[in-house]
């Protein structure tokens, strides 16, 4: 049936869109912020928290800028690992890596009032999903050999 | 059985039928992608003896993303395009060329036909939206591919429940005015003017924008798809309509 080929000729076709759409997306530069970042504040056993959930869709190199004195701790919110860390007195321009795409919580762990603002400048996707891109266009495209083949018989 | 499948087989063969389906599907990807590809954050703020802020449930960005892949305007846009298209294509376009003279004379009963042709449009349909969601979402978060069942569990059964609510209603509508409309273009235009007179006039009570909408609210407290306006247009309008299609298929001669 022609309907196989269009199914995964339209696949195959949205993997090529994917890794345009990735390579268009490796320089764009977006940015988050500023943002002001009062410490976490612990009165007695309760805690407040000012945080901020950054959310990326590859993994990306971040360039941090912030005012202020604190630290700026950058966790990875699904699974809890610090990401990040660094300590900021007066003013400090700065880049980490978010290792994958994902959200991320950032929150001043220090003692003062921090202002900071993020630019993403690098945005790559990462080797899973590279893998998965890759994997399932090299899948689609057998298959679709294979109907072409049979059509032919 | 091996009569209806050589009649389902006759119509996933039709190149018109599947030159539209490669392309939409193409087209919904594609806009779906685009609109995960952008950096968002959201300031919170938490107080409390014990405060959770880690886990696949605490995911909000990337569940605000997936979420947002469900109800994009342009795929919707887009979609009601191509079913109109999808209905004047295996209802109407067989008859304005001929091709029916001969199919509906076989021996196949219209009531057949018509199941087969109504089953067509809905595999075309529902494969056109739900495919490219779930390829953007896997490959796109392939890196934490595991966590994903955490993290849509809380709006993904309700949306998905309201696309097929959609997706009939637009499939009932395009079914019935191509059956209804003297000639293929015809039955666009009408089916056209029915989806989107609401959205020009701004009423968001009925379909499409009614749905769309709704998608928009899963996983907030108290919203169930399950109520009598969702239900209503969502089932019994369709189940209404396609039950007028079906006696006309079966009272009106092939012109």
């Amino acid at each position: 049936m022609r309907f196989w080929g269009a199914l995964l000729s339209a696949m195959l076709l949205l993997t090529i869109g994917s890794l345009w759409v990735y390579s268009s997306y490796e320089n764009h530069v977006s940015s988050a912020g500023p943002f002001f970042l009062p410490p976490v504040e612990r009165k007695g056993n309760v805690t407040e928290i000012t945080e901020i959930t950054l959310h990326t869709p590859t993994s990306s190199l971040v360039e941090a800028s912030c005012d202020g004195n604190g630290v700026v701790e950058v966790y990875d919110v699904i699974t809890g690992e610090m990401v990040d860390n660094h300590t900021v007195s007066g003013h400090a321009r700065y880049q980490f890596v978010l290792p994958h795409e994902g959200d991320y919580l950032v929150i001043n762990n220090g003692t003062a009032k921090l202002t900071c603002s993020f630019r993403f400048i690098k945005n790559y996707p990462t080797k899973d999903v590279q893998n998965a891109v890759y994997g399932l266009g090299t899948v689609f495209a057998l298959l679709l050999a294979l109907v072409i083949w049979r059509w032919r018989k | 059985m091996g009569r209806l499948k050589t009649l389902v087989k006759w119509e996933f063969n039709d190149v018109i039928k599947n030159v539209l389906f490669l392309f939409g599907l193409v087209l919904v990807g594609i806009s779906m992608k685009k609109s995960i590809m952008d950096v968002n954050y959201i300031p919170g703020f938490a107080s409390g003896t014990e405060i959770k802020l880690f886990g696949p449930s605490r995911a909000h960005g990337v569940a605000g993303e997936i979420h947002g892949m469900l109800y994009l305007s342009d795929v919707w846009t887009l979609m009601s395009f191509l079913i109109l298209l999808l209905g004047a294509l295996s209802f109407r376009y067989d008859r304005d060329s001929g091709v029916a003279r001969s199919i509906y004379s076989l021996p196949y009963s219209n009531t057949e036909i018509f199941g087969v042709k109504l089953l067509s449009v809905l595999v075309y349909t529902v494969l056109m939206v739900l495919l490219p969601f779930a390829y953007v979402t896997l490959t796109s978060y392939a890196s934490i591919a595991g966590y994903l069942p955490e993290i849509t569990s809380s709006f993904l059964g309700d949306a998905l429940v309201l696309v097929v609510f959609l997706v009939l209603y637009l499939i009932s509508v395009a079914t019935l005015t191509s059956l209804a409309a003297p000639n293929a273009f015809l039955a666009f235009i009408v089916g056209f003017a029915v989806i989107y007179a609401p959205r020009v006039t701004g009423s968001s009570e009925i379909p499409p924008q009614l749905f769309i909408n709704a998608i928009s609210r899963c996983g907030s407290t108290d919203f169930t798809p399950f109520t009598a306006q969702y239900i209503g247009w969502g089932i019994l309008v369709p189940l209404a309509l396609f039950a007028v299609s079906w006696i006309l298929i079966k009272r009106r001669d092939v012109v």
